[in-house]
């Protein structure tokens, strides 16, 4: 019998007062030193940094920790869910994060978010310089183009582990391998009816912030972009924008990468984040 | 495009993700039209030339080097998808939407099955 691979990854539930109601909240971590606190897209969940906590050289210096949000992976719905819609806003996204930081009694986390969480850290950074370290936007635009009508991933008479699946889909680059591929949209299959559409109110309806980016201080909170050559949603120019809009932004363009680096190709994308997290590591130590 | 039809009933991704599918489906190169009749999630029939007063559900069409650049080897940003070329104007996607999202696993891995045989329109 073979011996199993046990993984470094522990996973938890706390209960947490949020948005006006008790939720109950998953989290996974794994590693110790600086607090790395990772944001998942849009209907999915923490499971997509499920590399990154299991590699030693990222693990070895940061504790790395990815929560579910509310109604996404284990994080169950608040009670009521039944009758209600769910849609994200900006107030309750970084109400989300600050609760979660502040109940785990993070120091001034590094936050790394992907997608909404690429977005939502623009908000932080100029909201809540303090709160964090320094962000980490992987696919990170101040406002997208939406190129299609989100109610398509709710209705009655269309699957919505199919229709999720398949519109996010393309947003992984080519050259991803299948395995990881698969387990990306494995993961948006999973998600909660109309879920990745309400994260979606947020992305491409409420939560531009692009006429406002450059207000960020870097001087107070450091940005580092990193963005994939194969998306099309959050495309390399919008990162672009964005980052000549804000004083002291880092960007960099992922070859060969799509929308979701840290789960369609772990292995290319720790090529572009590890010399960010070795800076971070020189320069934002405590 | 013959081809096609043994290529896509015989795919597993093809066969696992169009499973109970189900519709006519137009697909253009330039001005050449073919129906795809889907049933059961098998590929029915492929007409090069619909006659005249053919219904079908959704259309996907595009010129030439569309289809050249989506099918090739490693196909370049906004090339390597449905959604992508239809987003930055490489093709039209028309008719019965409804249909085409209820359908669109499927019909991706349908339409890029030549890539995989190194196929040019």
């Amino acid at each position: 019998m073979s011996t199993p691979d046990i993984e470094p990854i522990s996973g938890r539930y706390m209960k947490l007062e949020l948005w006006g109601a008790k939720h109950r909240i998953y989290w996974e971590e794994a590693g110790e030193g600086i607090p790395l606190l990772c944001l998942h897209t849009a209907g999915s969940d923490g499971r997509q940094f499920r590399a990154l906590m299991n590699d030693e050289e990222v693990t070895s210096h940061f504790r790395v920790i990815a929560f579910d949000m509310p109604w996404h992976g284990k994080s169950s719905p608040p009670a009521g869910w039944e009758s209600q819609t769910y849609e994200l806003t900006t107030a309750k996204y970084l109400d989300l994060i600050l609760r979660f930081s502040s109940a785990l009694e993070l120091d001034r986390p590094v936050v790394m978010g992907c997608s909404i969480g690429g977005r939502i850290v623009l908000h932080l950074a100029r909201e809540h310089p303090d709160a964090a370290r320094c962000v980490i936007g992987l696919q990170s635009a101040g406002m997208v183009n939406p190129y299609y009508d989100i109610d398509w991933l709710y209705r009655a008479d269309v699957h919505g582990a199919h229709v999720c699946a398949g519109m996010v889909s393309g947003l992984i680059a080519p050259g991803a391998p299948d395995e990881h591929r698969w387990e990306t949209l494995w993961h948006y299959m999973q998600s909660g009816p109309g879920i990745f559409k309400g994260d979606l109110h947020f992305y491409t309806v409420e939560g531009d912030i692009m006429d406002h980016v450059g207000e960020i201080d870097t001087g107070r909170c450091p940005i580092y972009m990193l963005t994939g050559e194969y998306d099309f949603s959050c495309s390399p120019e919008m990162s672009q924008r964005t980052a000549e809009a804000i004083n002291g932004a880092h960007l960099e363009i992922m070859e060969g990468m799509g929308h979701f680096p840290m789960s369609e190709h772990p292995d290319a994308f720790k090529a572009y984040l590890m010399p960010v997290l070795e800076e971070i590591r020189q320069v934002h130590s405590p | 495009m013959e081809q096609l039809q043994g290529l896509a009933n015989h795919d597993p991704l093809a066969l696992r993700w169009g499973q109970g599918a189900a519709f006519d489906m137009i697909f253009g190169v330039e001005d050449q039209r073919y129906r795809i009749q889907v049933a059961n999630g098998r590929v029915h029939q492929i007409t090069a030339v619909p006659a005249k007063l053919t219904s079908w559900d959704f259309a996907i069409t595009g010129p030439r080097v569309s289809w050249q650049a989506h099918w090739a080897r490693v196909p370049a940003p906004t090339f390597h998808d449905l959604i992508a070329m239809r987003t930055a104007g490489h093709i039209a996607i028309e008719g019965n939407l409804t249909s085409f999202f209820q359908n669109i696993l499927y019909v991706k891995r349908l339409l890029e099955l030549p890539r995989a045989q190194g196929w040019l329109p």
